[in-house]
């Protein structure tokens, strides 16, 4: 297994920060057993609306001092032992992201670690890989900014399918808010569309717009429906059902293809909406329907967090993969296929 | 994994994504029966909408396609409640392997290929899956044929002609990694010769063309 030839690699501990949308979390991952050490962050939420890129990158700003001691603290080690520092400079919200690679360049130059550029959807399937101990699985990595479908062939992750316009949370997401069903977001763990939909009696299926164009999906028409419906006088419940069953079978058919052609043998499902439990019954039929094997990447892990960025910046530091300070900008839309990921190649390992 | 309901012999031929396949003989010809099965997990209302309209769609479509002037496998038979399709067998080796097998030829294949796009979307037909598994090349004339019209529709707005063309390009970029370039370029070359709004369509393509990115990502060497 994989695991096994980064066991024999020098023990390298790396800390990473992650800044890309509303979350500043900072980890702390080392290659040897139990190989996160720390994973602490915090979770910029607007009062109302959705997220103003402006705020949250102030906040992330505010937080981050705190969020690294704590993470230091929780693995009880200081700067010394730390190798390396890896930071996501993308995919994400250009302010943002700015912030995390100020404070990534500051503690580089100031405690003289190198710097290592972290591709943030890659280090949401390495830990999910971690995790799961799987080798070779087809990624469904659904959140609040992406919905792509990702498997590995040569040497890069190839992105198979995506959204064509917004990503999957945040159809959820603003339609929850239009409809006047949040925020909060979630309630006792789900979301509150999830919420509604279980709500509905009847069940009524309502004829919204299912697009799937090859392996794309497009849910833009999907949300311009949904809220139409419901300004027409259809019942919430009835259009959240409607827009779930419809969103989630819409991803897991274009994921089902992916599992065709590319002969995947195992699922990882991540990302933030990775947490509904509609969406993770689905996708366990989906995957067994094709003799695949299920990994639920659990929340902490699968939302936006630091340990990811710790852990790819683990893999890509042993790797050679890194820069100067003044190398490190930003890119918000860093695609996961322009990265070489080399740590996956079995044969091309250097030391 | 259900059979469909078909009173003649029935040899699976392949294990689709959206379908299954078996070769049968129909009237005394050689055929392929395409089975939509519902999946489990999706509503059963809404899978058995998307089977019916899919099923009826194909076999319209690919009756349009012919007319047009693409080889395509002729419809035999349809029952669309049951998601069941019957069209001509094609014997042939899929673009997908040929492209791998004779790496030579693949000028030649792109642009064949960009050629049938062509006069599909000079008639409004958009395949909506275009992948070099859906074409395959017929051992007797070498012809080369297009299957699969489940994802199909009608359309003359370019950024639909657009997307299909990039669809494309993702299954190229995921099958054939390495031949990215020389297919795409080939198969442009070839789509763009007589297609009808042209400008447009490549404008909306260049728009969503994900070829000739930067690439980020530095490597250094750590040093000793
Ligand atoms: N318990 C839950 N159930 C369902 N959805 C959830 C749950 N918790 C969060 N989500 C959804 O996850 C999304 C947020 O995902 P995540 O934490 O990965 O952040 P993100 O910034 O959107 O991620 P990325 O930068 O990877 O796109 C939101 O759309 C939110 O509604
Ligand atoms: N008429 C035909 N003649 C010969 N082979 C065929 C024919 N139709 C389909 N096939 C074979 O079956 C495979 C799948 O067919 P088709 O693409 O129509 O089904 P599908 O369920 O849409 O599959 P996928 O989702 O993988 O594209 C083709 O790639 C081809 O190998
Ligand atoms: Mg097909």
């Amino acid at each position: 297994m994989w695991l096994h030839r980064i066991l024999r690699d020098k023990e390298v501990t790396v800390l990473g920060i992650e800044s890309t949308a509303h979350t500043i979390g900072v980890g702390i991952a080392r290659n040897r057993p139990p190989y996160i050490l720390a994973n602490q962050y915090k979770r910029y939420t607007p009062v109302m609306g959705g997220i103003h890129p402006r705020e949250a990158s102030r906040f992330i700003a505010e937080n981050a001092p705190s969020v690294i001691s704590a993470a230091l603290k929780e693995a009880g080690i200081t700067m010394n032992d730390i190798n390396a520092i890896a930071v996501a400079l993308g995919p994400g919200l250009g302010p943002c992201l700015r912030v995390g690679a100020t404070v990534a360049r500051a503690l580089s130059a100031y405690y003289e670690k190198p710097l290592v550029p972290v591709n943030h959807a890659i280090a949401h399937i390495e830990i999910g890989n971690l995790l799961s101990g799987f080798e070779d699985p087809l990624v469904i990595y659904v959140s609040g900014g992406n919905t792509s479908i990702i498997a590995y062939k040569d040497g890069r992750y190839r992105v198979f399918g995506e959204t064509l316009d917004i990503a999957l949370g945040n159809l959820r997401d603003v339609f929850a808010r239009e409809a006047g069903l949040a925020p909060p977001y979630i309630s006792q763990g789900e979301h509150v569309v999830d919420l509604c939909a279980l709500r509905s009696r009847e069940k009524k299926l309502l004829e919204l717009p299912y697009i799937v164009k090859g392996q794309d999906v497009s849910y833009s028409g999907l949300l311009t429906a949904a809220l139409n419906a419901l300004k027409q006088g259809a019942k919430l419940e009835d259009v959240c059902y409607s827009l779930v069953e419809i969103s989630f079978s819409m991803i897991l058919e274009v994921a089902e293809r992916g599992l065709a052609h590319t002969r995947k043998k195992q699922v990882l499902l991540t990302g933030g909406v990775s947490a509904s439990s509609i969406l993770d019954k689905k996708t366990k039929l989906m995957a067994e329907a094709r003799g695949a094997s299920f990994y639920n990447v659990p929340r902490k892990f699968a939302g936006d967090n630091g340990a990811m960025i710790a852990w790819a910046g683990v893999l890509a530091y042993l790797n050679n993969i890194v820069m100067e300070p003044s190398e490190a900008v930003i890119n918000q839309r860093w695609r996961p296929d322009e990265v070489d990921v080399p740590w996956r190649n079995q044969n091309g390992r250097s030391n | 994994m259900e059979k469909p309901k078909w009173p003649f012999e029935l040899e699976p031929l392949s294990w689709g994504a959206e379908s299954n396949l078996y070769l049968t003989d129909y009237l005394g010809i050689k055929a392929v029966l395409k089975h939509r099965f519902p999946k489990k997990y999706m509503d059963p209302r809404l899978t058995r909408r998307l089977i019916k309209t899919r099923t009826i769609r194909e076999a319209s479509l690919l009756i349009e396609a012919r007319m047009a002037g693409v080889h395509v496998p002729l419809p035999l038979y349809i029952d669309s409640e049951n998601g069941i399709l019957v069209v001509k067998y094609i014997e042939g080796r899929l673009l997908r392997d040929v492209i791998d097998e004779e790496p030579d030829n693949v000028g030649v294949l792109a642009c064949t290929m960009g050629e049938i796009v062509k006069r599909l979307h000079n008639t409004d037909i958009i395949h909506g899956d275009l992948t070099t598994s859906n074409f395959i090349r017929s051992k007797y004339q070498g012809r080369i044929y297009l299957l699969d019209f489940g994802l199909a529709f009608k359309s003359r707005r370019p950024e639909d002609k657009a997307t299909d063309i990039r669809v494309l390009e993702r299954a190229v970029v995921s099958t054939h990694p390495m031949l990215r370039e020389s297919i795409m370029e080939k198969f442009i070359e070839c789509y763009t010769d007589g297609l009808r709004d042209l400008d447009n369509i490549m404008a909306r393509y260049r728009k969503l063309s994900l070829m000739g990115r930067y690439v980020a990502e530095r490597r250094k060497s750590l040093g000793a």
